[in-house]
């Protein structure tokens, strides 16, 4: 689960081309959206990419979005849950 | 109507976001892929915009920030932008993962900034800008066009001031795409050797913004007089206009010519043809040598020409070019493209 | 004195038909063009049905006459154009200050992907034949050409809202007095690209769209080209030309809220009609029919609704959103619906939407769902708005004297 969650931050930061900011510094429980990382809705479909290109998850509907995109331990847990 | 311009941000392949350039002398550029001098685009954007903005979105952002600023305008009223290929890289970026990922999984952010007019809308979200906003793309006349429509909203009393700016990007798919199509030529090029005639040109690339007002300040430059286009008209049609448009302007012939000579046989030819016609052989300058060809390259002579008529002056790096005349009072910048289209911007002197 | 803008001919093409009667027959029969694609190689074939012209590009070089190989761009904008200008008196637009206007929002993108395909296996492969297609520009003077058409020439992309600005630069054009005579519009073709775009987004249905709909899904892309002929009052005068209606109100604002979401209040909306009724002088009262933007998604629906009730109250006038049946054509819908409503002034037609049954909650705007005919529509609002928060709003009259 670590792993996956270090291997979840560095890949944000690419995806999202979060220049300023070292993978490390990114929170398990920090929130990703509006405060903590402040990303927005783009972001997001960004995210719902990172999921089905490195981990295979489609992510149907856009409404589950908030969820899933909390924080980075939300999205290792859908990973753990949802991987094929 | 005349038009003030009272504020340029130019970002080419010149040091040109930095005006003591042109004291100091532009730099001759070698090679045929002539990319810009970038500033550092974090001292002008946050870190939290910037990470989404491709290359050309940062140079706009700047050249707009650079000419509100030098005209002291906080939020311009009206954005125009004129650009032929929009936004290359990313469109470059969404095409690309659309083959290789065959419809799947497709990046959002480079779709987006793919539409011509994300230029545009990116500045008019820096600015909080609600007015007019358009984006013109008619390949070599897409500045131009721009330029018209800041002139005819100035002129119906819609806006006070508009920002308008020509702003094209070269990529390494558009440079070896266009260089297969021919446009570019296969030798060496340099400043020196750039006008022997041959087939092709050099790629260039810039983003040049004006901030243009009825109203004239002690920052203007000079005076857009008028901006035609012509297009599917022959070279003795345009030279007819031409003279139309002098007279209209009580001027038997501009002081000089800026031309958009690009090292291209046939191209020049036309040019050659327009600068005897109208007699400007012997006032005429050329500047492609140092931005190269692209389709908004206007811009950049547009940019010249004002910081000649504000100075009274033709910078050194120019002299080649022409026999100095004491009088510099009106401006007139000729491009064409393929003999198909062509444009004249006329210029003059602020207190003129 | 400016002159008055007339509107003195139209030519359109899209899912719902190949010019003005035959799309007015698709509405009266309340059938909608959304499909399944015939013609677009796309991997979504079976998932999004699309507004697609049921031409291919093989029939369409055949009936304009142009050669087959050009870009669907191409052959969309010629025919469109082609058939705006036909009723016209013969050479009279070589004899006027005419100047052409068209938009596009990914130009011949149809042959740029097909050329990538090859390109990007081997950078020194791929037809070039069919990259010089690209820009926005192309289509534009490939028609003038053909048309014969010199003079001013410009192209406009500002995504969604494009070619209802190609209609107001002509109008402003004319009313300068630079220009007698302006063909304004645009086109856009399906394209694996605008598709898998939107996709990427969210925001295209798998079914049928259901603009302001309460359940709207997304929306339904789709193509076409179409073109207005503009004149002057003066011009209309003397050369005996009959008129549809007249162009009197138009405004561009943009939203600047985000890059592809218009604000939750609908501020550009907003101010786009606001300042299209002000310029036409005119009451909320006196609007008969609008035509939404009215894509299926839940962002322009919501704030274009928002920004209707801002405007109108619950007094709003008949209204739907024609991109029920025609799919969203992108650059070429603001002319699309542009010639929807000035037909709608000319003939007295309320266009209906293909399918609504609950409205958008909080927002009570109920959209007709029967075309209505002979009905008394002296003037038609037209909305069309873009990514990059590009906002347009045009105002068609009837003739004032």
């Amino acid at each position: 689960m670590t792993e996956l969650k270090e291997n979840l931050k560095r890949q944000i930061v690419e995806q999202l081309n979060l220049k300023d900011i070292k993978p490390e510094d990114i929170g398990d429980d920090q929130p990703l959206f509006v405060e903590g990382l402040g990303l927005d809705s783009i972001d997001a479909l960004e995210l719902i990419v990172l999921l089905q290109q490195h981990y295979g998850i489609r992510l149907a509907r856009a409404e589950d979005g908030p969820a899933v995109f909390r924080s980075v331990n939300s999205m290792a847990e859908y990973i753990q849950s949802n991987k094929q | 109507m005349s038009v003030y311009i009272n504020g340029i941000g130019v970002i080419s392949p010149q040091q040109s976001f930095d005006k003591n350039v042109l004291q100091e002398g532009f730099i001759g550029k070698e090679g045929n892929k002539w990319l810009s001098v970038e500033p550092n685009y974090s001292q002008f954007i946050d870190g939290k915009q910037i990470r989404r903005m491709s290359r050309i979105i940062r140079m706009g952002i700047v050249a707009s920030l650079l000419a509100t600023r030098e005209a002291g305008i906080e939020k311009p009223e009206s954005i125009i932008v004129g650009t032929a290929f929009g936004c290359l890289e990313d469109t470059h970026s969404f095409l690309s993962k659309l083959v290789q990922y065959q419809e799947d999984m497709l990046s959002p952010t480079a779709f987006i900034h793919s539409t011509h007019n994300t230029i545009a809308a990116q500045i008019a979200l820096l600015f909080h800008c609600r007015g007019y906003n358009s984006t013109y793309v008619h390949r070599a006349l897409s500045f131009e066009s721009a330029l018209m429509d800041a002139m005819l909203l100035i002129e119906e009393n819609s806006a006070d001031d508009v920002l308008v700016g020509g702003i094209d990007e070269i990529t390494d798919a558009s440079f070896t795409i266009m260089k297969r199509i021919g446009f570019y030529k296969e030798s060496e090029v340099n400043a020196e050797n750039f006008y022997i005639p041959g087939k092709g040109s050099v790629a260039g690339e810039g983003s040049a913004f004006f901030s243009l007002s009825r109203i004239q300040t002690a920052s203007s430059y000079a005076k857009i007089a008028e901006v035609e286009s012509y297009s599917f008209m022959n070279g003795n049609e345009v030279v007819e206009k031409a003279k139309e448009l002098l007279l209209r302007h009580n001027i038997v012939q501009p002081d000089l010519l800026i031309s958009g000579h690009n090292g291209d046989g046939a191209n020049d030819k036309e040019n050659d043809f327009f600068a005897e016609a109208i007699n400007c052989k012997n006032r005429l300058l050329k500047y492609k040598h140092w931005c190269g060809e692209y389709a908004t390259a206007s811009a950049f002579a547009t940019w010249l020409g004002a910081e000649i008529l504000k100075h009274k002056t033709i910078p050194n790096c120019f002299s080649e070019f022409l026999n100095p005349d004491e009088r510099l009072n009106t401006i007139l910048i000729y491009n064409q493209h393929k003999g198909i289209h062509h444009s004249l911007i006329l210029l003059n002197h602020a207190e003129l | 004195m400016s002159s008055s803008v007339y509107v003195a001919g139209t030519g359109i093409i899209s899912a719902i038909g190949n010019n003005i009667s035959e799309s007015l027959n698709t509405f009266r029969n309340h059938q909608s063009g959304i499909a399944k694609t015939q013609y677009l190689e796309t991997r979504h074939r079976e998932t999004f049905p699309l507004g697609e012209v049921k031409f291919s590009n093989e029939e369409l070089a055949a009936i304009t006459g142009l050669k087959s190989g050009l870009s669907r761009t191409i052959l969309l904008s010629y025919y469109a154009a082609k058939q705006a200008i036909e009723s016209l008196p013969e050479n009279l637009i070589t004899t006027l200050r005419t100047g052409f206007i068209s938009a596009s929002s990914v130009g011949g993108m149809d042959k740029t992907e097909s050329f990538f395909e090859d390109f990007m296996k081997d950078e020194q492969s791929g037809d070039l034949r069919k990259v010089q297609h690209h820009d926005c520009g192309k289509h534009t003077d490939y028609v003038c050409e053909k048309l014969g058409i010199k003079g001013f020439i410009t192209t406009i992309s500002t995504a969604c809202s494009s070619s209802a600005n190609s209609i107001m630069l002509g109008a402003r054009l004319i009313k300068s007095g630079k220009l007698d005579l302006v063909i304004a519009g645009g086109v856009d073709p399906l394209t694996r690209f605008t598709l898998n775009g939107f996709n990427s987004l969210m925001i295209v249905d798998r079914n049928q769209c259901r603009p302001l709909d309460q359940s709207r899904q997304g929306l339904n892309l789709g193509e076409g080209a179409a073109y207005l002929v503009l004149v002057s009052n003066k011009i209309a005068t003397a050369y005996n030309l009959e008129p549809l209606c007249e162009l009197t109100g138009y405004c561009n604002t943009n939203d600047s809220h985000h890059q592809t979401a218009l604000s939750d209040e609908g501020n550009g909306p907003y101010l786009a009609m606001s300042g299209a009724l002000k310029m036409s002088v005119l009451n909320t009262s006196d609007i008969n029919y609008i035509n939404m933007h009215g894509t299926g998604t839940q962002n322009n629906d919501s704030a274009e609704g928002k920004a209707l009730v801002r405007i109108f109250g619950q007094t709003y006038p008949p209204l739907s959103s024609t991109k029920s049946f025609t799919g969203h054509t992108l650059g070429a819908s603001g002319a699309i619906e542009a010639a929807f409503s000035a037909v709608a002034v000319q003939k007295g037609i309320i266009y209906p939407n293909f399918s609504f049954t609950e409205a958008m909650h909080g927002l009570s705007v109920y959209p007709q769902v029967k075309m209505l005919e002979n009905q008394e529509i002296n003037h038609v609002l037209s909305n069309s708005f873009g990514f990059g928060g590009n906002c347009t709003s045009l105002i068609f009259s009837k003739i004032r004297a």
